[in-house]
């Protein structure tokens, strides 16, 4: 064997381990870049899976800002200064006029319409222990699994009626609620002297059943239920009496 | 003998430059291999970064649509790749391909909570998609694709 096929050997080797080489070196590449893109996916993935939150109740301050308290019932933490990421839509009729419009979170609250967390609450009472939320600048904390907000709501329009608010966490998880109360309750007082009394109620509708208890002996008069709309429901007595006469009241 | 030494440095001369060539195209087309894997990987890896969630529609009008749409991935994407989009829209059975258009007939976006001119993580634009004729009936939401 001479020189010449040596050297050729020794090419052919080299040009076999430097491909050999490239290709391992892309492919290991590649599967970083892919890897990268699976790890995005699942943690995503994790997010949706763990992420929820539910509408517990709502109650409307005026006729602009609603509050709306809501439960953090998935288990995951979502922090304070990711809630500009979060998304509030409310749909509302302005002069008969149905509007959907895409609300941002302004912690501080003083521009146009907004929403903002006025309060947490963890196990009934005002405040949490994990995370605590700051909510005055500088903001922080998070709102942790089984915590409550209050979530104020402001829209700049006339006299908006509320509708449907839907929020979404950062991670697009969503919760909705339609805004309409099933029942109402409360306590309506006709005042010594009167006849009647007329109570403005938030149903938004006209209850379909109305339910009154006196809470004194009614001597010597009856009372019934009147004018029921959807604004008030007015409650009657046979004729005036010598003393104050509450009712208790329950709408739906 | 002479003759012979001087026959071998040809052949090993030959040789040589035959290996060089041949090196030459090998090497290139594994540069190659390599540069097109990564290419593809690159983009696979885009794709799955890349997600996008309607999170809410309504018709604002009878010929106009409001969707709100959240960036679920991590890929930032410039608005001007937004424009890229393709969006399907239409009444069930009639859908067509909405053109962008910042006025007029067609869809246009808004980002809503974003710093910049980037799409990122997160983040959310509402796209209205205006129609030259009234909608009635059922709407269908997008049918998204970057």
């Amino acid at each position: 064997m001479g020189q010449s096929t040596t050297v050729a050997t020794a090419f052919t080797a080299i040009i076999i381990i430097a491909g050999v080489s490239i290709i391992i070196t892309s492919t290991v590449s590649s599967f970083g870049v892919i890897s990268k893109g699976i790890d995005s996916m699942v943690s995503q993935s994790e997010a949706v899976l763990n992420e929820d939150m539910e509408f517990v109740s709502f109650r409307l301050v005026d006729s602009q800002t609603l509050r709306a308290n809501v439960t953090n019932t998935g288990e995951t933490s979502i922090r304070l200064r990711d809630f500009d990421k979060m998304d509030c839509i409310v749909t509302y009729t302005e002069s008969g006029t149905r509007n959907s419009t895409w609300v941002p979170y302004v912690q501080a609250g003083d521009t146009g319409s907004y929403w903002k967390i006025n309060r947490v609450f963890f196990n009934g009472h005002v405040g949490d222990e994990v995370n605590p939320m700051k909510l005055t600048a500088p903001v922080y904390g998070s709102w942790d699994p089984c915590e409550k907000i209050e979530v104020q709501i402001w829209l700049e329009a006339s006299n908006p009626s509320f509708q449907y608010v839907t929020l979404v966490t950062p991670d697009a998880v969503k919760a909705s609620t339609d805004l309409i109360m099933e029942y109402e309750t409360g306590v309506a007082t006709v005042t010594t002297g009167s006849t009647y009394v007329d109570f403005a109620h938030n149903l938004g509708r006209t209850p379909e059943k109305v339910q009154a208890t006196p809470g004194v002996e009614l001597v010597g008069t009856t009372f019934w239920v009147s004018n029921v709309d959807s604004g008030i429901f007015r409650i009657n007595l046979g004729s005036s009496l010598g003393f104050d006469a509450p009712f208790y009241w329950r709408i739906e | 003998m002479a003759s012979s030494i001087v026959s071998e440095g040809i052949v090993l001369v030959a040789v040589v430059i035959a290996a060089a060539a041949l090196s030459q195209v090998f090497l290139t087309s594994m540069a190659g291999l390599e540069h097109e894997t990564l290419s593809m990987s690159d983009r696979l890896s885009d794709k799955m970064q890349t997600s996008i969630d309607v999170i809410s529609a309504v018709n604002t009008s009878s010929t106009t649509v409001k969707v709100w749409v959240k960036n679920t991935g991590t890929s930032i994407i410039p608005s001007s790749v937004v424009e890229m989009s393709d969006i399907i829209f239409g009444r069930i059975g009639e859908y067509s391909h909405v053109q962008y258009a910042e006025s007029g007939p067609g869809w246009a976006f808004t980002l809503l909570n974003s710093d910049d001119t980037n799409w990122q993580d997160s983040e959310t634009i509402e796209i209205t998609i205006t129609t030259s004729s009234d909608l009635e009936g059922r709407l269908l939401l997008p049918l998204q694709h970057l």
